[in-house]
């Protein structure tokens, strides 16, 4: 499955996660002290030029960002057309600057840490380590599941349409949705057989 | 590694009603209960991957389809593995999985004008579990009735109580005007309830 995460040994990539997440912590508290505008302009083109420093996937990744940008941009426009404009500048260059630190965070993090990192939080609640191992599997299954069940349906849109000229109906869903909760019944089946044979149950 | 729920239960049988915090949902998961929460997790992410759409009516105001899988993991999972399912979906997301429709995700949504609805996913999602659980109990014979209630009011309901303040909070906008910005998402989401609560009805509680 595609991730945001960028491979690479870029600067950013160097900084250990931990360090990153901690900034991610202090700008967002920091934040909240800004009152004028004008001083996040030069951070959100620092930003930018971060972005740019990782090269053309860094690049690529700000041209993603236009979806988002455009949603905080409609935003800002509707605080600046009912209430006021510079206060819609502060709300559009605050969330821009958040999200794109954290997104930069996001990119040159590989999940493996990240997943780490989670683990040393939970740690202190989790001392047989049995939630820390759900989870590990719960993530590993969802992302298994994800591309499959788009397949799935892919697949039976494909069908319906090879024998009907007919649009596709809500009942499809219904009939994906039933076939999927099955599969997930024998997917189960299949992992609570192969740990038994690991270890006694119970 | 993975538990099967033991024989011999240590917390009893529960008298009366049995209260049964998150806590000891988590504890006494099944392989069954992760997979279909895993499951689920990964249907919400599906329906992030649909493009979305432009319903005629609403002035083409982009709809998507995530809320569905929302309020169908609270209506077929139950409250609890439901609000599970919704947390495994928000860690994934956190951990850099473009999931989130628009193909959004990473840190940074976390930090944009829709966390608020993204926290309102987690309580819609249990909101709709338990008014379905206690309508069924209520209206026994008028199951599509008592889903559609559920939707209405942890998918809608709820997601916008947490997620109008989040716009709010997050953009200094004045609650009235952040529930204006919002308020176009509506029909689409009534469409949404709609289909959830036939799917639940159709498929059975699938518990």
């Amino acid at each position: 499955m595609i991730s945001l995460y960028l491979s690479g040994q870029t600067w950013l990539h160097r900084i250990p996660a931990a360090v990153k997440l901690a900034g991610l912590a202090l700008a967002s508290i920091g934040l909240l002290f800004v009152k004028e505008w004008i001083s996040l302009v030069p951070v959100v083109v620092l930003l930018a030029l971060a972005y740019a420093s990782l090269g053309r996937p860094g690049r690529q990744r700000l041209f993603g960002l236009r979806s988002l940008a455009l949603l905080i941009a409609a935003l800002g426009v509707f605080q600046g057309l009912v209430m006021d404009w510079n206060q819609a500048a502060n709300t559009i260059l605050r969330l821009l600057m958040m999200v794109m630190l954290a997104d930069l965070i996001t990119m040159t993090t590989p999940l493996q840490r990240l997943l780490e990192i989670t683990s040393l939080l939970v740690a202190p609640l989790d001392r047989r380590g049995n939630m820390r191992r759900q989870l590990a599997f719960a993530v590993a299954l969802m992302i298994r599941f994800v591309p499959l069940l788009a397949q799935q349906w892919q697949a039976q849109r494909w069908a319906y349409r090879a024998r009907t000229s007919r649009r596709p109906k809500p009942l499809l869903l219904a009939v994906f949705l039933s076939q999927a909760l099955r599969r997930t019944d024998q997917i189960a089946e299949s992992i609570a057989a192969r740990e038994a044979t690991k270890r006694p149950l119970g | 590694m993975l538990r099967e729920r033991p024989q011999n239960a240590r917390w009893g049988k529960p008298r009366g009603r049995p209260i049964r915090p998150l806590v000891y949902t988590v504890l006494m998961l099944t392989t069954r209960d992760l997979v279909r929460i895993a499951l689920f997790a990964a249907l919400i992410a599906v329906m992030g991957l649909i493009p979305k759409f432009d319903l005629p009516f609403t002035a083409g105001v982009p709809v998507t389809a995530q809320t569905l899988g929302v309020m169908l993991a609270g209506l077929m999972l139950g409250p609890r593995r439901g609000v599970l399912a919704v947390l495994l979906f928000l860690f994934v997301v956190a951990m850099g999985a473009p999931v989130l429709s628009g193909g959004r995700g990473g840190l940074g949504v976390f930090f944009g004008p829709t966390i608020g609805f993204l926290i309102g996913w987690v309580a819609g999602a249990w909101a709709c579990g338990t008014v379905f659980e206690r309508l069924n109990v209520w209206l026994p014979s008028r199951r599509f009735l008592a889903a559609l209630i559920a939707c209405w009011v942890g998918g809608i309901v709820v997601i916008y109580a947490f997620g109008v303040p989040g716009i709010a909070l997050r953009t200094e906008l004045t609650l009235p005007k952040a529930a204006m910005a919002s308020i176009i998402f509506l029909p689409g989401d009534i469409l949404k309830s709609l289909i959830a609560a036939w799917l639940a009805v159709r498929l059975g509680s699938g518990r």
